[in-house]
């Protein structure tokens, strides 16, 4: 475990260097929190959108902004460069899981990414002194706290999975791109997914990406019936456990492929 | 001598897309992820009119035309000047020397590397569906459209600005990252109408990061809203901007004859 | 009239002198310490039509800069050159068109097309008429036997194709001058064999002026009959370089093995200067003049001598002692 803890703390410092690139993925981050802000805000200005107040909006901007940072991360983007470059051999020669390498040099990154995001948001509400909404009710934050653990894992998977393109490709940047706008859209990052219709609304929640921002905030905003949020959960934990077990199946394939080729 | 650069530039297209098909997976994979951006956008959009009949003052197919906009503007943007994201590196390895060298203009060849095959193909729907959406909308006189065209070029005056001085940077100081992308992520906010924002804001990016002039403009142009008088500050601006960037990069090169090693 | 002349050249690099940590970058901000090189000292050297010279000098000795400066790429601190009658920092397309330059592992080459790509591409760049374009495309590839691999990605060729490749983008043009930075660099044994030949041939055929730099003195033994050494930024000989081994070494090496039990260095030190001694095989420095002599003597002498051979001073060494010279302050 210390060895994981190690990690952290060394990708923590890496991460500084790198201050551009974190500079620039807040900058994304706040400008696109301001634009959706000023769209709700537009929207609002005579009245309930689509059954959420003008405080439920706000506060689902920038719960996405939060969450964001925690639950989505960019390092794996490392591993696909890492494969096809071949300096993915030397964990293979060292006494260390990749899988959870990976995860703890993520959360460095998360973590950097998540004390600036409470920043900006911080900022952005002194600035322009929205309403929002503070949760207080116990279950409701206990559930919510356990579904962003959950959302944490979920997104780790999926992006490990589509990572591990590498093994049968040099071309990994194109399938992230696709990978990441499709969880644009799929995962609330912008709106609450309930302001499509029915039978969209029910497709999504179907798909795992729903789970990783739009659920968690449902849930804070109380927009969950019990009796909805245990069928939820059920279905996000059923999505863990097949990504989990397809993942682990793409890795020995892709491993076996592994040549090493590279270096 | 246009002649030649017109030649020039037809060809490194060609070699650029070739470059692209090369790479089948990404090939789709951007092609596809694209499209999803774009369809995503625009169901938000949808979803909105559905619940809503106006957007600060704007009707569905204004809107959606605002957000047109923004796409065949940043697309053409990409389409031209895409080499800039390629230039860090060019200069970090020492390859932009072999590009001085030649006896081409350098500016003109480290941005029009790259052209995006991608971003071609993916005009061509946007264009027809945002002439769609201008007939829907219906009223759009031929002042109108020229109006559009005009403001248009001169917004893609300004995002030509805006690489060359991204250009200049890179080529200045070694240790300036790609300033472009400061450019791109603003440019998300004009996926929407201006009216939007509040003044403060809609004043920086009218004139510090001209988001804007680029895009918002020209569609208030096609949608009859423009003050005529707009039409000159975007012309004075563009070329006003234009011209220092050039300056610039300039500067930054002779800077660079001084100083690489 | 000389293809490239160069009149006290000078180029001095400024630098700002960084400290690590967060501290010293804020004070950097405002205050900075300037520092600077001398990467030419005023360096002056004429080259006449068709020759072929090496420019020969260790990391940094200022060889790169001098190239850059020829290419229009830098501008200089001091003195003046010419090249084909220009000004090479004013990089008129005329003298653009007229020169070529290459540089060792930097590529111009597109990665992910194949070479005949980027030929076509420059053929528009320099605005070569289709049919000198096709003659010269092809008189190029049957030289270095590249005709198979014109349609293969580059990336996917070795170093010593890719080089091929790089050379033939770089004379489509049919330049008049040509400035080689570390050709061989990186590659295997008979890759730059075949580069120098290369060389050599086109030198010799095309009559085009060549400046060679490089760090492996078989490039230059093979293709230069003129050096110009450059150490920290100055010349320290500009000649033929039999004259060099000559001025530098007006020795001769014996190399003698002797077998039964050998000899003891005082037997052997009477002959010469001992370079290298082992009871077995001792190397020999002794005066050109005298070397046949010292050898006959060795041989009738009662030690017991298994072979002799006379050898030319190895060249690498001869260099190799005029940097140390210098390095220690010595005149040379």
């Amino acid at each position: 475990m210390k060895k994981y803890w190690t990690v952290f703390k060394m990708s923590w410092a890496r991460e500084l260097e790198y201050r551009f690139n974190f500079f620039l993925w807040r900058l994304r981050s706040f400008i696109g929190m301001t634009l959706l802000y000023f769209v709700w805000f537009s929207l609002t200005l005579k009245g309930k959108f689509a059954g959420f107040t003008e405080a439920e909006l706000f506060t689902y901007v920038f719960g996405a902004n939060i969450l964001r940072s925690i639950i989505f991360g960019s390092q794996t983007r490392n591993i696909a460069e890492e494969i096809n470059n071949g300096w993915f051999s030397r964990y293979l020669l060292m006494p260390i899981n990749h899988f959870w390498f990976e995860f703890f040099r993520e959360l460095a990154q998360r973590t950097l990414n998540f004390i600036s995001s409470i920043f900006e948001v911080g900022i952005f509400i002194l600035i322009a002194k929205p309403n929002f909404i503070l949760e207080k009710n116990f279950s409701s934050l206990t559930f919510f706290f356990f579904s962003i653990i959950l959302a944490l894992f979920l997104y780790y998977l999926l992006s490990y999975l589509v990572s591990l393109v590498a093994f049968w490709s040099r071309e990994a940047m194109g399938p992230r791109f696709l990978f990441e706008w499709l969880l644009e859209f799929s995962s609330g990052a912008y709106f609450p997914l309930s302001v499509f219709s029915e039978f969209l609304f029910f497709t999504l929640m179907s798909l795992p990406f729903a789970y990783l921002l739009y659920f968690p905030l449902s849930i804070y905003l109380e927009k969950m019936h019990n009796s909805e949020l245990i069928n939820f959960f059920a279905l996000e934990l059923i999505w863990i456990f097949v990504i989990a077990f397809i993942t682990k199946y793409i890795w020995s394939k892709g491993l076996k492929r592994f040549t090493g080729e590279g270096i | 001598m246009i002649k030649k650069y017109l030649k020039l530039w037809k060809l490194l297209a060609i070699l650029s897309a070739g470059s692209i098909l090369s790479n089948r997976i990404d090939f789709v994979s951007y092609l596809f992820g694209k499209f999803i951006r774009f369809g995503f956008f625009f169901a938000f959009i949808l979803a909105i009119f559905a619940h809503s009949n106006s957007l600060a003052g704007y009707g569905k197919y204004e809107v959606i035309f605002f957000f047109l906009t923004f796409n065949i503007v940043d697309t053409l943007g990409q389409l031209f000047f895409r080499g800039i994201y390629d230039f860090r590196n060019e200069v970090r390895l020492g390859n932009f020397d072999y590009t001085i060298s030649k006896p081409v203009n350098a500016l003109f060849f480290s941005l029009s590397r790259a052209v995006d095959l991608i971003d071609f193909i993916f005009l061509i729907p946007i264009v027809l569906i945002a002439i769609y959406v201008g007939f829907q909308i219906g009223h759009a006189t031929i002042y109108n459209i020229f109006a559009y065209i005009i403001l248009l070029f001169f917004g893609l005056f300004v995002i030509l600005g805006i690489h060359i001085i991204s250009a200049a940077l890179i080529v200045w100081k070694t240790e300036a990252e790609n300033a472009i992308w400061l450019y791109r992520e603003s440019m998300t906010i004009g996926r929407f109408p201006p009216e939007i924002f509040s003044p403060k804001i809609k004043f920086l990016f009218t004139y510090f990061m001209p988001i804007i002039i680029i895009i918002s403009i020209p569609a208030k142009a096609f949608l009859n809203m423009l003050n005529p008088v707009w039409i000159l500050i975007s012309f004075l601006y563009a070329s006003l901007f234009l011209g220092f960037s050039v300056l610039i990069w300039r500067r930054g090169l002779r800077h660079y004859s001084s100083a690489s090693s | 009239m000389s293809i490239i002349e160069v009149k006290n050249l000078s180029k001095t690099y400024e630098y700002y002198k960084k400290q690590p940590g967060l501290l010293a970058s804020i004070k950097g901000l405002f205050k900075r310490e300037k520092l600077f090189t001398d990467a030419v000292k005023n360096i002056n050297f004429t080259i006449g039509e068709g020759e072929l010279v090496g420019f020969l000098g260790p990391n940094g000795a200022g060889k790169t800069t001098t190239l850059k400066m020829l290419s229009g790429i830098l501008y200089s601190s001091g003195g003046e050159a010419l090249v084909l009658g220009h000004v090479p920092y004013k990089r008129e397309k005329e003298y653009q068109k007229q020169f070529a330059l290459v540089m060792g592992q930097k590529n111009q080459l597109w990665w992910d097309l194949p070479a005949m790509e980027s030929f076509i591409l420059n053929k528009e760049i320099y605005e070569i008429p289709d049919a000198e374009f096709k003659e010269n495309l092809d008189e190029l590839v049957e030289l270095l036997e590249i005709k198979d691999i014109l349609d293969i990605q580059v990336r996917k060729l070795s170093l010593g194709q890719r080089m091929k490749c790089e050379l033939v983008a770089a004379l489509l043009h049919k330049p008049k001058v040509l400035f080689l930075d570390e050709p061989t660099i990186g590659l295997d044994v008979i890759a730059q064999k075949n580069i120098r030949d290369f060389i050599k041939h086109y030198n010799k055929e095309k009559k085009t002026t060549i400046i060679l730099t490089s760090h492996y003195m078989e490039d230059i033994k093979e293709l230069c009959k003129r050096v110009i050494i450059i150490d920290r930024g100055q010349i320290l000989y500009d000649g033929q370089l039999d004259d060099l081994i000559k001025k530098y070494a007006p020795y001769k090496v014996l190399n003698i093995t002797f077998n039964d039990n050998g000899v003891k260095r005082e037997e052997i030190e009477k002959f010469g200067n001992v370079q290298k001694y082992n009871s077995y095989a001792v190397a020999l420095e002794v005066d050109r003049e005298k070397v046949k002599e010292a050898a006959t003597r060795i041989l009738s002498s009662n030690l017991p001598v298994d072979d002799i051979l006379i050898d030319e001073v190895d060249i690498d060494e001869v260099i190799r002692k005029i940097f140390r010279n210098t390095h220690a302050n010595q005149p040379v």
